[in-house]
């Protein structure tokens, strides 16, 4: 602990300059505190900076230094000050408290990290001449209400390039209410005023002209002309000519420029319409076209189930046919007619080769008796002249077996045709007996009747 | 006026929170004490 002697008590050196050196750090700390009240903050950074050149232990200095840091948005430079002046003096020092309240608002911390980070990357892309996305990344950090006094200035300076002073102006204002004593804002608000200075003086130099006379600024002298005395005249007519021709100008600017434009827009726009519809129109063909397709495949699926079960049914019938007959003949008092007629409905292929096999047993039992009787029944009823019982009951043997007699059975039907007054189904037949027994006793007399009912027609 | 580029090569990339170590371990931390001592050290070397 020193005192107010000149010399050290502990090892008494002198400590003259020592003091001196402390009392120049404390007085450049007292003038870093008056900038930072003021809001020149750039120059509080320059004393306190200044003051721990003389006194790096200057705690308060170093404290206020990362808090500058942290009001301008440096919250690196603000941590690496107060790491510093809590390594160098651990107890009682606000440093800790700065850092806490940092640790404890995280997302305040990274809000603060992140609008560095985009300064940062805005600048490589203006090094790279990306100006665009630099304004966008530059936008981000000045919505976020940044107060990086970098971000207004850099903004500033690309608004100014791009020749939008009043934005330049606004974006040099905010950096300049956040740090006044910015050299860099300074020195940009200062070069917009002069500009604007000169503008307005450029203004001012034009030649105004008033009443009869012109005048103007050349240096330090106005220079006042007298203009040429021109006609005016006083009637109402000639403005009104003016009036109507503006009007006609007008009304033909909106006729040959507008109206073609916009007969062009709604063009555009109904052609646009056109081509949705016929897009949409397009589409909608292809699907009903799909669904057709499916439609038609799906009543395929549902024509060949339907055969198939048609198929099913059919041979169901078949086989339960069958055994029915089978059955009655087992039983011994069957009627042959019946089960012959009942086998010549069965369709022998669609059975299996068991069910071919009993087919062809019971009609090779039934068939011969039953084309007897039935053939003995239509030779009565032709002998009868019932022609159309003749018809009928030979067709039935004729079903069963048409060789029968070797031609008797196909000649009676065809007989039998002719009397019930078919005498296409008689030629057919008689011409049928003809060609398969050529050369027998029957077959002459077919063609007999066969030439005999041609001669009649 | 303001010109432009040669205004955008006076801007430096400000540090970031992952910066802080590198900013410590770098920073030039000798003060006007420190060389007053080693003035003090190097007079009395002297004398002896």
């Amino acid at each position: 602990m020193l005192t107010d002697a000149p010399v050290c008590p502990n090892c008494g050196e002198d400590i003259t300059i020592y003091r001196r050196i402390i009392w120049i750090s404390n007085t450049h700390y007292n003038e870093g505190l008056e900038r930072a009240r003021v809001r020149d903050l750039s120059g509080a950074i320059e004393s306190l900076t200044k003051s721990l050149k003389y006194n790096k232990r200057n705690i308060d200095a170093r404290n206020l230094l990362g808090l500058v840091y942290y009001e301008l948005g440096r919250v690196g430079e603000a941590l690496s000050e107060w790491i510093i002046s809590a390594n160098i003096d651990p107890e009682a020092n606000a440093a800790a408290g700065y850092m806490k309240e940092l640790q404890n608002d995280r997302d305040g911390f990274e809000r603060l990290n992140q609008e560095v980070k985009k300064y940062n990357q805005s600048l490589k892309y203006l090094q790279s001449d990306n100006d665009d996305l630099a304004i966008l990344q530059l936008r981000k950090a000045v919505s976020a209400n940044t107060k990086l006094v970098e971000v207004y200035q850099l903004l500033g300076l690309i608004m100014l390039k791009n020749q939008q002073r009043a934005a330049a102006k606004q974006c040099f204002q905010k950096a300049f209410r956040i740090d006044k004593g910015n050299i860099r804002t300074q020195k940009y608000i200062a070069a917009m005023r002069s500009h604007d200075s000169k503008a307005a003086d450029t203004k001012q130099s034009e030649p105004a002209e008033t009443g009869d006379s012109i005048s103007y600024t050349q240096g330090n002298d106005t220079i006042i002309q007298p203009t040429p005395h021109t006609f005016r005249d006083s009637s109402a007519l000639p403005a009104i000519i003016n009036i109507l021709i503006g009007i006609a100008v007008g009304a033909a600017i909106i006729w040959f420029l507008v109206v073609p434009a916009r007969i062009q827009s709604i063009k555009e726009q109904a052609n646009s319409s056109t081509l949705s519809y016929s897009d949409d129109l397009s589409s909608k063909d292809a699907q009903i076209d799909n669904l057709n397709k499916q439609l038609e495949t799906a009543q395929n699926d549902v024509q060949t189930a339907q055969s198939a079960s048609n198929t099913s049914a059919a041979v169901i019938a078949n086989y339960e046919q069958l055994l029915t007959m089978n059955s009655e003949y087992t039983s011994g008092s069957y009627d042959s007619v019946t089960i012959a007629k009942t086998l010549a409905s069965i369709d022998r292929s669609a059975l299996s080769t068991e069910g071919q096999a009993l087919y062809d047993k019971l009609k090779d039992n039934v068939s011969s008796k039953a084309v007897a009787s039935l053939y003995t029944s239509g030779k009565k009823s032709y002998t009868n002249k019932n022609y159309a019982d003749a018809v009928s009951t030979l067709e039935s043997a004729e079903a069963i077996d048409d060789t029968y007699g070797s031609g008797e059975l196909l000649y009676y039907l065809a007989m039998s045709y002719e009397g019930a007054g078919n005498t296409d189904k008689a030629k057919t037949t008689y011409q049928q007996i003809i060609s398969t027994y050529a050369g027998t006793d029957i077959a002459t007399e077919a063609q007999t009747k066969l030439t005999a009912l041609s001669g009649t027609q | 006026m303001i010109d432009f580029d040669e205004e955008l090569k006076k801007y430096q990339p400000i540090p970031e929170t992952g910066d802080v170590e590198e900013i410590v371990y770098n920073k030039e931390l000798t003060d006007m004490t420190d060389i007053m001592k080693e003035m003090l050290k190097e007079s009395k070397n002297k004398r002896q």
